[in-house]
Protein backbone atom coordinates (compact mmCIF):
# COMPACT_ATOMS: atom_id res chain seq x y z
CA UNK A 1 0.00 0.00 0.00
CA UNK A 2 2.58 2.40 0.74
CA UNK A 3 4.48 1.76 -2.36
CA UNK A 4 0.80 2.57 -4.11
CA UNK A 5 0.70 5.93 -2.45
CA UNK A 6 4.44 6.71 -3.47
CA UNK A 7 3.54 5.69 -7.03
CA UNK A 8 0.63 7.95 -7.32
CA UNK A 9 2.39 10.90 -5.20
CA UNK A 10 5.32 10.29 -7.67
CA UNK A 11 2.63 10.64 -10.51
CA UNK A 12 1.36 13.70 -8.98
CA UNK A 13 5.05 15.40 -8.88
CA UNK A 14 5.35 14.26 -12.81
CA UNK A 15 2.01 16.42 -13.50
CA UNK A 16 3.16 19.07 -11.84
CA UNK A 17 6.04 19.50 -14.01
CA UNK A 18 4.48 18.55 -17.00
CA UNK A 19 1.91 21.34 -15.93
CA UNK A 20 4.44 23.93 -14.65
CA UNK A 21 6.32 23.27 -17.00
CA UNK A 22 4.64 23.79 -20.31
CA UNK A 23 5.11 28.05 -20.35
CA UNK A 24 8.47 27.13 -21.60
CA UNK A 25 10.18 27.49 -24.53
CA UNK A 26 9.41 24.43 -26.28
CA UNK A 27 13.54 22.84 -27.09
CA UNK A 28 12.94 22.96 -22.87
CA UNK A 29 9.71 21.70 -22.22
CA UNK A 30 9.97 18.27 -20.43
CA UNK A 31 6.80 15.70 -19.71
CA UNK A 32 8.04 13.44 -17.52
CA UNK A 33 5.09 11.65 -16.62
CA UNK A 34 5.89 9.05 -19.82
CA UNK A 35 9.11 8.41 -18.57
CA UNK A 36 8.14 7.81 -15.01
CA UNK A 37 5.31 5.39 -16.33
CA UNK A 38 7.30 3.14 -18.79
CA UNK A 39 10.18 2.76 -16.14
CA UNK A 40 7.86 1.69 -13.57
CA UNK A 41 6.48 -0.81 -16.09
CA UNK A 42 9.64 -2.23 -16.67
CA UNK A 43 10.61 -1.97 -13.08
CA UNK A 44 7.62 -2.56 -10.77
CA UNK A 45 3.98 -3.60 -10.74
CA UNK A 46 1.24 -3.05 -13.36
CA UNK A 47 -1.21 -1.41 -10.37
CA UNK A 48 1.63 1.10 -9.22
CA UNK A 49 2.15 2.36 -12.91
CA UNK A 50 -1.57 2.89 -12.87
CA UNK A 51 -1.55 4.87 -10.02
CA UNK A 52 1.26 7.08 -10.82
CA UNK A 53 -0.24 7.74 -14.23
CA UNK A 54 -4.07 8.51 -12.54
CA UNK A 55 -2.24 10.94 -10.25
CA UNK A 56 0.05 12.80 -13.38
CA UNK A 57 -3.42 12.41 -15.05
CA UNK A 58 -5.58 14.37 -13.14
CA UNK A 59 -3.64 16.81 -12.63
CA UNK A 60 -3.06 17.34 -16.39
CA UNK A 61 -7.02 17.27 -16.64
CA UNK A 62 -7.41 19.70 -13.87
CA UNK A 63 -5.33 22.27 -15.42
CA UNK A 64 -6.47 21.52 -19.09
CA UNK A 65 -7.42 24.16 -21.21
CA UNK A 66 -10.88 23.48 -23.24
CA UNK A 67 -13.75 21.79 -22.49
CA UNK A 68 -13.24 18.16 -22.65
CA UNK A 69 -9.54 16.71 -22.70
CA UNK A 70 -10.26 13.44 -20.51
CA UNK A 71 -6.38 13.08 -20.03
CA UNK A 72 -7.26 10.62 -17.40
CA UNK A 73 -9.27 8.20 -20.30
CA UNK A 74 -6.30 8.63 -22.24
CA UNK A 75 -3.96 7.75 -19.86
CA UNK A 76 -5.28 4.64 -18.58
CA UNK A 77 -5.85 3.42 -22.25
CA UNK A 78 -1.88 3.89 -22.75
CA UNK A 79 -0.85 1.92 -19.72
CA UNK A 80 -2.48 -0.84 -20.49
CA UNK A 81 -1.31 -0.39 -24.17
CA UNK A 82 1.95 -0.11 -23.36
CA UNK A 83 1.88 -3.13 -20.17
CA UNK A 84 0.56 -5.25 -23.50
CA UNK A 85 4.08 -4.15 -25.16
CA UNK A 86 5.80 -5.25 -22.47
CA UNK A 87 4.31 -7.88 -21.62
CA UNK A 88 3.70 -9.90 -25.05
CA UNK A 89 5.86 -7.99 -28.12
CA UNK A 90 8.74 -7.02 -25.89
CA UNK A 91 11.15 -9.73 -25.31
CA UNK A 92 13.06 -8.46 -22.48
CA UNK A 93 12.97 -5.70 -20.37
CA UNK A 94 16.57 -3.55 -21.91
CA UNK A 95 16.93 -0.23 -22.33
CA UNK A 96 16.07 -0.72 -26.28
CA UNK A 97 12.66 -1.80 -24.73
CA UNK A 98 12.23 0.73 -22.33
CA UNK A 99 13.44 3.29 -25.56
CA UNK A 100 10.86 1.53 -27.69
CA UNK A 101 7.94 1.50 -25.26
CA UNK A 102 8.58 5.17 -24.71
CA UNK A 103 8.18 6.54 -28.58
CA UNK A 104 5.28 4.35 -29.24
CA UNK A 105 3.71 5.72 -25.80
CA UNK A 106 4.31 9.31 -26.80
CA UNK A 107 3.10 8.72 -30.34
CA UNK A 108 -0.30 7.38 -28.76
CA UNK A 109 -0.21 10.01 -25.96
CA UNK A 110 0.29 12.81 -28.62
CA UNK A 111 -2.37 11.35 -31.17
CA UNK A 112 -5.25 10.55 -28.66
CA UNK A 113 -4.49 14.18 -27.20
CA UNK A 114 -4.81 15.85 -31.14
CA UNK A 115 -8.26 13.82 -31.53
CA UNK A 116 -9.35 16.11 -28.48
CA UNK A 117 -8.09 19.21 -30.19
CA UNK A 118 -4.14 19.29 -28.97
CA UNK A 119 -1.14 19.60 -31.31
CA UNK A 120 1.59 18.05 -32.19
CA UNK A 121 3.92 21.23 -31.56
CA UNK A 122 6.90 20.26 -30.47
CA UNK A 123 7.31 16.55 -30.71
CA UNK A 124 10.47 16.04 -31.87
CA UNK A 125 11.71 17.99 -28.12
CA UNK A 126 9.42 16.01 -26.30
CA UNK A 127 10.80 12.41 -27.85
CA UNK A 128 14.53 14.23 -27.34
CA UNK A 129 13.69 15.01 -23.62
CA UNK A 130 11.30 11.35 -23.51
CA UNK A 131 14.74 9.01 -24.13
CA UNK A 132 17.29 11.70 -21.91
CA UNK A 133 14.64 10.98 -18.84
CA UNK A 134 13.66 6.90 -19.64
CA UNK A 135 17.43 6.63 -19.96
CA UNK A 136 18.57 8.00 -17.23
CA UNK A 137 16.04 6.47 -15.14
CA UNK A 138 16.48 2.95 -16.65
CA UNK A 139 20.17 3.13 -15.65
CA UNK A 140 19.94 4.78 -12.07
CA UNK A 141 17.40 1.98 -11.34
CA UNK A 142 19.44 -0.82 -13.24
CA UNK A 143 22.84 0.19 -10.97
CA UNK A 144 21.20 0.92 -7.72
CA UNK A 145 18.42 -1.98 -7.90
CA UNK A 146 20.16 -4.82 -9.98
CA UNK A 147 16.31 -5.55 -10.75
CA UNK A 148 17.08 -5.40 -14.61
CA UNK A 149 20.12 -8.22 -14.54
CA UNK A 150 19.47 -11.48 -15.97
CA UNK A 151 18.69 -14.22 -13.98
CA UNK A 152 21.81 -16.92 -13.85
CA UNK A 153 21.37 -20.09 -13.05
CA UNK A 154 23.75 -22.43 -10.80
CA UNK A 155 24.13 -25.68 -13.09
CA UNK B 1 -3.54 -11.90 -23.84
CA UNK B 2 -5.44 -10.75 -21.34
CA UNK B 3 -8.66 -13.06 -20.01
CA UNK B 4 -11.96 -12.49 -21.52
CA UNK B 5 -13.02 -11.04 -17.78
CA UNK B 6 -10.37 -8.71 -17.85
CA UNK B 7 -11.32 -7.01 -21.20
CA UNK B 8 -14.50 -6.57 -19.82
CA UNK B 9 -13.22 -5.09 -16.09
CA UNK B 10 -11.00 -2.59 -18.45
CA UNK B 11 -13.76 -1.94 -20.74
CA UNK B 12 -15.96 -0.58 -18.11
CA UNK B 13 -13.76 1.17 -16.02
CA UNK B 14 -12.98 3.05 -19.99
CA UNK B 15 -16.95 3.59 -19.75
CA UNK B 16 -17.26 4.76 -16.48
CA UNK B 17 -14.56 7.46 -16.90
CA UNK B 18 -15.98 8.34 -20.07
CA UNK B 19 -19.03 9.31 -19.04
CA UNK B 20 -18.36 10.95 -15.85
CA UNK B 21 -15.75 13.37 -17.83
CA UNK B 22 -18.78 13.75 -20.35
CA UNK B 23 -21.56 14.02 -17.12
CA UNK B 24 -18.94 16.35 -15.69
CA UNK B 25 -19.39 14.02 -13.05
CA UNK B 26 -15.75 15.09 -12.36
CA UNK B 27 -15.65 18.33 -12.07
CA UNK B 28 -15.42 18.84 -8.27
CA UNK B 29 -12.11 16.58 -7.76
CA UNK B 30 -10.86 18.78 -10.36
CA UNK B 31 -12.05 21.72 -8.68
CA UNK B 32 -10.45 20.17 -5.58
CA UNK B 33 -7.31 19.22 -7.33
CA UNK B 34 -7.08 23.12 -8.47
CA UNK B 35 -7.80 24.07 -5.01
CA UNK B 36 -4.81 21.95 -3.25
CA UNK B 37 -2.34 22.85 -6.59
CA UNK B 38 -3.01 26.16 -7.56
CA UNK B 39 -0.07 27.70 -4.54
CA UNK B 40 2.26 25.01 -5.79
CA UNK B 41 1.76 25.92 -9.69
CA UNK B 42 2.18 29.50 -9.42
CA UNK B 43 5.67 29.55 -8.30
CA UNK B 44 6.55 26.63 -10.86
CA UNK B 45 5.45 28.52 -13.81
CA UNK B 46 6.89 31.80 -12.45
CA UNK B 47 10.28 30.13 -12.85
CA UNK B 48 9.15 28.13 -16.38
CA UNK B 49 8.26 31.72 -18.00
CA UNK B 50 12.49 32.94 -17.02
CA UNK B 51 12.58 29.94 -19.92
CA UNK B 52 9.80 30.57 -22.64
CA UNK B 53 12.58 31.94 -25.27
CA UNK B 54 13.51 35.42 -26.18
CA UNK B 55 12.37 37.21 -29.28
CA UNK B 56 14.65 37.17 -32.56
CA UNK B 57 17.20 39.76 -33.48
CA UNK B 58 15.57 42.78 -35.15
CA UNK B 59 16.86 43.74 -38.58
CA UNK B 60 17.33 47.11 -40.08
CA UNK B 61 14.44 46.61 -41.83
CA UNK B 62 12.79 46.05 -39.00
CA UNK B 63 13.41 49.08 -37.09
CA UNK B 64 12.90 50.91 -39.80
CA UNK B 65 9.11 49.87 -39.96
CA UNK B 66 9.17 50.19 -35.86
CA UNK B 67 10.27 53.69 -36.12
CA UNK B 68 8.10 54.54 -39.12
CA UNK B 69 4.85 53.22 -36.71
CA UNK B 70 6.62 55.05 -33.95
CA UNK B 71 6.28 58.13 -35.54
CA UNK B 72 2.57 57.44 -36.80
CA UNK B 73 1.59 56.38 -33.24
CA UNK B 74 3.50 59.58 -31.63
CA UNK B 75 0.96 61.75 -33.75
CA UNK B 76 -2.01 60.05 -32.61
CA UNK B 77 -0.96 60.32 -28.99
CA UNK B 78 -0.51 63.51 -29.16
CA UNK B 79 -4.01 64.03 -30.26
CA UNK B 80 -5.55 61.31 -27.45
CA UNK B 81 -3.41 63.10 -24.62
CA UNK B 82 -5.61 66.67 -26.09
CA UNK B 83 -8.86 64.77 -25.90
CA UNK B 84 -8.13 62.61 -22.97
CA UNK B 85 -7.73 65.84 -21.14
CA UNK B 86 -11.32 67.21 -22.36
CA UNK B 87 -12.97 64.04 -21.80
CA UNK B 88 -11.80 63.82 -17.94
CA UNK B 89 -12.66 67.56 -17.49
CA UNK B 90 -16.48 66.64 -19.13
CA UNK B 91 -17.21 63.47 -17.12
CA UNK B 92 -15.94 65.32 -14.01
CA UNK B 93 -19.02 67.35 -14.62
CA UNK B 94 -21.69 64.70 -15.77
CA UNK B 95 -20.04 62.36 -12.61
CA UNK B 96 -20.20 59.89 -15.42
CA UNK B 97 -17.07 58.12 -15.20
CA UNK B 98 -18.26 56.71 -11.21
CA UNK B 99 -21.51 54.89 -13.11
CA UNK B 100 -19.65 53.14 -16.02
CA UNK B 101 -15.88 52.32 -14.17
CA UNK B 102 -14.34 49.05 -14.78
CA UNK B 103 -11.75 47.73 -12.71
CA UNK B 104 -9.51 44.72 -13.41
CA UNK B 105 -8.42 41.72 -11.76
CA UNK B 106 -4.69 40.84 -12.28
CA UNK B 107 -4.05 36.88 -13.43
CA UNK B 108 -1.18 34.87 -13.94
CA UNK B 109 -0.98 32.59 -17.64
CA UNK B 110 -0.58 28.97 -15.50
CA UNK B 111 -1.14 27.03 -19.22
CA UNK B 112 -0.93 27.78 -22.88
CA UNK B 113 -1.75 26.09 -25.90
CA UNK B 114 -1.12 27.97 -29.32
CA UNK B 115 -0.23 26.34 -32.20
CA UNK B 116 -1.91 26.26 -35.53
CA UNK B 117 -5.87 27.75 -35.62
CA UNK B 118 -5.86 27.61 -31.38
CA UNK B 119 -5.09 30.32 -29.32
CA UNK B 120 -5.90 29.51 -25.60
CA UNK B 121 -4.66 30.72 -22.31
CA UNK B 122 -5.50 29.39 -18.77
CA UNK B 123 -5.28 31.89 -16.18
CA UNK B 124 -5.37 31.01 -12.15
CA UNK B 125 -8.30 33.45 -11.69
CA UNK B 126 -12.17 31.82 -12.15
CA UNK B 127 -15.32 32.72 -10.77
CA UNK B 128 -14.95 33.47 -7.43
CA UNK B 129 -12.49 36.13 -8.71
CA UNK B 130 -15.67 37.36 -10.24
CA UNK B 131 -15.01 36.65 -13.80
CA UNK B 132 -17.73 36.43 -16.45
CA UNK B 133 -17.31 35.07 -20.09
CA UNK B 134 -17.08 37.49 -22.49
CA UNK B 135 -15.06 39.82 -19.89
CA UNK B 136 -12.25 41.54 -22.03
CA UNK B 137 -8.35 40.76 -20.90
CA UNK B 138 -5.45 42.79 -21.42
CA UNK B 139 -1.56 43.21 -21.03
CA UNK B 140 -0.42 45.10 -18.23
CA UNK B 141 0.27 47.94 -21.11
CA UNK B 142 -3.23 47.50 -21.76
CA UNK B 143 -3.26 46.16 -25.07
CA UNK B 144 -6.28 43.94 -25.91
CA UNK B 145 -5.55 40.23 -25.92
CA UNK B 146 -8.54 38.19 -25.59
CA UNK B 147 -11.53 37.66 -23.98
CA UNK B 148 -12.58 34.93 -21.27
CA UNK B 149 -14.28 31.98 -22.80
CA UNK B 150 -14.91 29.29 -20.35
CA UNK B 151 -15.13 29.62 -16.57
CA UNK B 152 -13.81 27.21 -13.73
CA UNK B 153 -14.04 28.23 -10.03
CA UNK B 154 -10.27 28.91 -9.77
CA UNK B 155 -9.31 29.21 -13.53
CA UNK B 156 -10.16 30.67 -16.77
CA UNK B 157 -9.89 29.98 -20.36
CA UNK B 158 -8.64 32.96 -22.17
CA UNK B 159 -9.27 32.90 -26.23
CA UNK B 160 -6.73 35.07 -27.74
CA UNK B 161 -7.47 37.80 -30.53
CA UNK B 162 -5.66 35.30 -32.79
CA UNK B 163 -7.92 31.89 -32.10
CA UNK B 164 -9.89 30.87 -35.18
CA UNK B 165 -13.23 31.31 -33.16
CA UNK B 166 -12.47 35.54 -32.14
CA UNK B 167 -14.45 38.23 -33.39
CA UNK B 168 -14.16 41.29 -31.57
CA UNK B 169 -15.60 44.73 -33.14
CA UNK B 170 -13.37 46.75 -34.27
CA UNK B 171 -12.94 50.41 -34.82
CA UNK B 172 -9.73 53.23 -36.05
CA UNK B 173 -8.00 55.30 -33.26
CA UNK B 174 -9.71 58.42 -32.54
CA UNK B 175 -12.74 57.75 -34.55
CA UNK B 176 -16.11 56.29 -32.73
CA UNK B 177 -17.85 54.59 -35.03
CA UNK B 178 -17.21 50.43 -35.90
CA UNK B 179 -15.18 50.06 -39.18
CA UNK B 180 -15.08 46.51 -39.04
CA UNK B 181 -14.75 42.77 -37.19
CA UNK B 182 -11.42 41.53 -36.31
CA UNK B 183 -10.96 38.27 -36.61
CA UNK B 184 -8.67 35.35 -35.64
CA UNK B 185 -6.57 33.36 -38.42
CA UNK B 186 -4.64 30.95 -36.46
CA UNK B 187 -0.77 31.49 -36.70
CA UNK B 188 -0.27 34.68 -34.66
CA UNK B 189 -2.24 36.38 -37.56
CA UNK B 190 -5.46 38.24 -37.29
CA UNK B 191 -7.61 40.13 -40.16
CA UNK B 192 -10.28 42.90 -39.93
CA UNK B 193 -13.10 42.10 -42.03
CA UNK B 194 -16.25 43.69 -43.29
CA UNK B 195 -14.27 47.20 -43.81
CA UNK B 196 -16.65 49.62 -45.94
CA UNK B 197 -14.89 50.43 -49.30
CA UNK B 198 -16.09 54.12 -48.48
CA UNK B 199 -13.39 53.55 -45.85
CA UNK B 200 -9.81 55.30 -45.72
CA UNK B 201 -7.50 52.82 -44.28
CA UNK B 202 -3.71 53.57 -44.18
CA UNK B 203 -0.79 51.26 -43.14
CA UNK B 204 0.50 51.75 -39.82
CA UNK B 205 -3.14 52.78 -38.37
CA UNK B 206 -3.90 51.47 -34.80
CA UNK B 207 -6.93 49.59 -34.56
CA UNK B 208 -8.46 49.54 -31.06
CA UNK B 209 -11.87 48.06 -30.05
CA UNK B 210 -15.24 49.38 -30.99
CA UNK B 211 -17.06 49.14 -27.48
CA UNK B 212 -20.23 47.71 -29.17
CA UNK B 213 -19.37 44.42 -27.93
CA UNK B 214 -21.16 43.14 -24.50
CA UNK B 215 -18.20 43.54 -21.39
CA UNK B 216 -15.37 44.97 -23.47
CA UNK B 217 -15.12 48.62 -23.39
CA UNK B 218 -13.94 50.68 -26.42
CA UNK B 219 -10.60 51.95 -26.95
CA UNK B 220 -8.57 49.45 -26.38
CA UNK B 221 -5.45 48.68 -27.90
CA UNK B 222 -5.39 45.66 -30.73
CA UNK B 223 -3.20 45.87 -33.36
CA UNK B 224 -1.73 48.07 -36.24
CA UNK B 225 -2.79 47.99 -39.93
CA UNK B 226 -0.07 46.00 -41.67
CA UNK B 227 -1.57 45.39 -45.09
CA UNK B 228 -5.01 46.36 -47.22
CA UNK B 229 -6.52 43.50 -49.21
CA UNK B 230 -9.14 44.66 -51.29
CA UNK B 231 -10.32 43.46 -54.96
CA UNK B 232 -12.84 46.04 -57.16
CA UNK B 233 -15.91 43.36 -57.16
CA UNK B 234 -15.73 43.45 -53.27
CA UNK B 235 -18.31 45.02 -51.44
CA UNK B 236 -16.23 45.35 -48.35
CA UNK B 237 -12.32 45.64 -47.85
CA UNK B 238 -10.20 43.60 -45.31
CA UNK B 239 -6.62 44.33 -43.79
CA UNK B 240 -4.22 42.11 -42.18
CA UNK B 241 -3.53 43.37 -38.49
CA UNK B 242 -0.37 42.84 -36.65
CA UNK B 243 -0.85 41.94 -33.07
CA UNK B 244 1.21 44.61 -30.97
CA UNK B 245 2.48 41.62 -28.52
CA UNK B 246 3.69 38.07 -28.75
CA UNK B 247 0.85 36.12 -27.55
CA UNK B 248 3.46 33.26 -26.40
CA UNK B 249 5.35 36.11 -24.52
CA UNK B 250 2.22 36.62 -22.04
CA UNK B 251 2.85 35.78 -18.60
CA UNK B 252 0.54 38.45 -16.61
CA UNK B 253 -2.69 39.78 -17.74
CA UNK B 254 -6.09 41.69 -16.33
CA UNK B 255 -9.42 40.87 -17.08
CA UNK B 256 -11.71 43.83 -17.30
CA UNK B 257 -14.59 43.55 -15.09
CA UNK B 258 -17.62 46.15 -14.48
CA UNK B 259 -17.11 47.87 -11.29
CA UNK B 260 -20.81 46.93 -9.72
CA UNK B 261 -19.02 43.43 -8.80
CA UNK B 262 -16.23 44.44 -6.71
CA UNK B 263 -16.76 44.18 -2.97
Amino acid sequence: MRKLILAALLGLCAGLIEVGGSLMTPWLSWRPLLALVVVLLLASERSRTFAAALGGALLIDAYSIGAFNAALLRWIILVFILDFLARHLLTNRSLTAALAMTLAGRLLERFSSWIFGGGLYGLGWILLWDGVAVTAGFLLLAFFTKRFLPAVRQV
Amino acid sequence: MLRPNRWLFFGGICLALLFLTLAGLLRPVGDVVRFVTLPIVRPITTVASKFRGSTPALTAADVKILNDRLTALAVDSAKLHALAEENAVLRAQARFLSASGYDSVGGRVINREIHGPRALLLIDRGSRDGLEIGQAVITGAGVFVGRVSTLKERVATVELETDMGSRVAAAISNERKLIGVLEGKGNGATTLTYIPSTEHLARNQLIVTAGTDEKIPGDLALGIVNEIQSRPTDPFLSAAIEPLVRMDQIVLVSVLRPSAFTK
